[in-house]
């Protein structure tokens, strides 16, 4: 069996709940429904690191939850380890192991109590010194001891991490795995996850804002936006097509809004955003022909400090395909 | 299998989840006891004052009266309040998420959270009956395997009908809220701690139809009169009737929110 995942035509909407009980009541008998996922395809090989790239809303978590046996798909199917979901979830719940952004462990019971609960139900062996090793490994040891609700974000994700990886799963489903952790743990965990691919063929369906973690983790990735799937390639193959485009950085004396909805009225300017981490303005264009227009359209507003030509990113993919960027500070829920 | 593995598991982590805040057990010792003694006080006065007596509650009676309503209402209440808070408090915190996704019984899930409930109930209730033993001259004249039964039958009942309450909640506090009120209502109509005689004869006919007055009253006909089982067989039908159609009607309603949580989300 090379297809660990397998989503086929799969399709969801929800009933749109009234904000008020007067808008229930005048609605009575009148459902009104939003589609969150349009005839969804994709599959996942066995051994393979497979990212969903999407924004707030995209339609990501539904899709995990859909995965995972939680929600029921309105039309199509889903079938993980040869298995029918959710109707046969149970059979494979024991290969599989979970992240959820917004989930958490049992808050009356301490760090290790959590891991120990769940190493026995999915029957780990050798569960203590397993146990010992992954708080080690996320720098839990000193706050095994600790109830769960006095742990801070970073390592609620880290014990959770931790309880994901307990069973040696065939199949990790991580959403926002790195979400809130600092820089050096999350990129430990980035190497650990890419380690666990290499040695043990661990299947990884992951998403993530995180551009670098998708480049750096998945083989490949599939672009969701309003509950459909865009594109999926490798990072590479989807970085090559724009590579015909030609990307800038400026880094501007005087940045304002005003300033980025004019450069973005250009003709010649694809699209143009402000990357707060770099304070630059990255501006994606047909044709470099046209370089010295936008300069001097520029110079009109401010000043140019510097300039530098950049290569595409998955940030510019996601925008050259849907006109929209993920911001890596929105938390998807 | 499964469920025979997973079961003490679930139950040591529901025991550790409930010792985290085991004042809570003292709180809840404290409170008993103290709507015990305060009719204890009442009912004392009265009869110094001159009451001959009102339905089963009597001079020689009234201890056995007020503990045995004070022993079922712990039942009735814990099952009504903090249990279906502990449901609902999971689905509220995300924790089911992760446990719902991984490959533990469901079944031993709901039973060790209901087997926390039992050994609340039975630390509270052995505590109090063992102070009024010792301490007010509580005399239980019936079978005690007759009582056990009438326990039971009301545990049953009342659990059930918590579950209920749980799946349906979908906050923490819309929960709190109801099981109060509810609660409060059934406390104010079965006589724990009086006898429905008291109130006028439409109220009167109201409260004997509820279970929790039958629970109450089948106890107290034990205690007091030592009713054999043959006396309160009606009531035994009744009750156990209550019982039966509470455990089914969860079962049910338990999977009409398992699928619609599959079609909404959790």
């Amino acid at each position: 069996m090379r297809e660990v995942i397998k989503v086929e035509n799969v399709s969801k909407r929800y009933r749109k709940e009234a904000r008020s009980f007067f808008e229930g009541i005048k609605n009575l008998g009148r459902a009104r429904y939003k589609t969150v996922l349009h005839n969804i395809n994709f599959s996942v090989k066995r051994g393979e690191i497979f990212g969903l790239l999407g924004p707030n809303g995209a339609g990501k978590t539904t899709l995990f939850k859909i995965i995972c046996g939680l929600l029921r798909a309105d039309k199509g199917e889903v079938t993980i380890l040869g298995q029918k979901i959710p109707e046969n979830y149970m059979k494979i719940a024991h290969k599989i192991n979970v992240i959820f952004a917004r989930a958490n462990l049992w808050w009356e019971l301490k760090g290790k109590e959590n891991l120990k609960v769940y190493g026995k139900i999915y029957r780990v062996k050798n569960l203590e010194e397993k146990i010992n090793w992954l708080l080690d490994f996320f720098d839990l040891k000193e706050k095994a001891n600790r109830y769960t609700d006095l742990y801070s974000t970073g390592e609620i994700m880290r014990l959770c991490m931790a309880k994901a990886l307990l069973n040696d799963p065939e199949l990790l489903i991580l959403d926002e795995p790195t979400l809130g952790l600092d820089v050096c743990i999350a990129l430990k965990i980035r190497e650990f996850l890419k380690d666990l691919n290499r040695k043990r063929k661990t299947t990884i369906l992951l998403s993530t804002h995180y551009m670098e973690e998708a480049d750096f983790l998945c083989d490949r990735v599939a672009l969701i936006n309003e509950g459909k799937i865009i594109k999926i390639d490798s990072p590479a193959n989807l970085k090559n097509a724009l590579r015909k485009e030609e990307i800038i950085e400026l880094r501007l004396e005087k940045f304002s809004l005003s300033l980025l909805n004019k450069i973005e009225k250009l003709k010649f300017v694809k699209k143009a955003y402000f990357i707060e981490e770099t304070e630059r303005v990255r501006i994606l264009m047909d044709d470099i022909e046209n370089l010295d227009k936008l300069i001097r359209e520029i110079k009109k507003y401010t000043k140019i400090r510097n300039f530098i030509v950049s290569q595409p990113t998955l940030q510019d993919v996601f925008i050259h395909f849907t006109g929209k960027e993920i911001s890596e500070n929105e938390i998807h829920l | 299998m499964r469920f025979i593995y997973d079961f003490p598991v679930l139950f040591i982590a529901e025991l550790k989840k409930f010792l985290r805040w085991k004042e809570r057990l003292l709180w809840d010792l404290i409170g008993t006891f103290a709507m015990f003694i305060a009719f204890v006080f009442v009912w004392d006065a009265a009869f110094k004052y001159g009451l001959q007596g009102i339905g089963s509650l009597t001079r020689e009676s009234y201890i056995t009266f007020i503990l045995t309503g004070t022993l079922l209402w712990e039942i009735i209440g814990i099952n009504l309040g903090p249990i279906s808070h502990v449901f609902v408090n999971e689905k509220y915190m995300r924790t089911s998420v992760y446990f719902l996704v991984s490959p533990a019984s469901r079944f031993a899930y709901l039973l060790a959270k209901s087997g926390i409930a039992l050994i609340q109930i039975l630390i509270t209730n052995g505590v109090v009956l063992l102070v009024a033993m010792l301490f007010f001259n509580f005399v239980f004249k019936g079978s005690i395997l007759l009582a056990l039964l009438i326990f039971a039958l009301t545990f049953l009942c009342f659990h059930a009908l918590g579950v209920i309450i749980a799946a349906l909640g979908a906050w923490r506090e819309g929960i709190a809220d109801f099981s109060w009120i509810f609660s409060n209502v059934l406390m104010i109509f079965s006589g724990v701690w009086y006898p429905v005689e008291i109130f006028p004869e439409p109220i009167k006919s109201f409260c004997k139809i509820l279970p929790t007055t039958q629970a109450i009253e089948m106890l107290r006909a034990v205690g007091i009169h030592g009713a054999s089982f043959s006396q309160l067989l009606l009531r035994f039908i009744y009750l156990g009737s209550f019982a039966m159609v509470f455990l089914i009607l969860a079962y049910f309603v338990f999977k009409w929110v398992e699928g619609r949580a599959m079609l909404i989300g959790i």
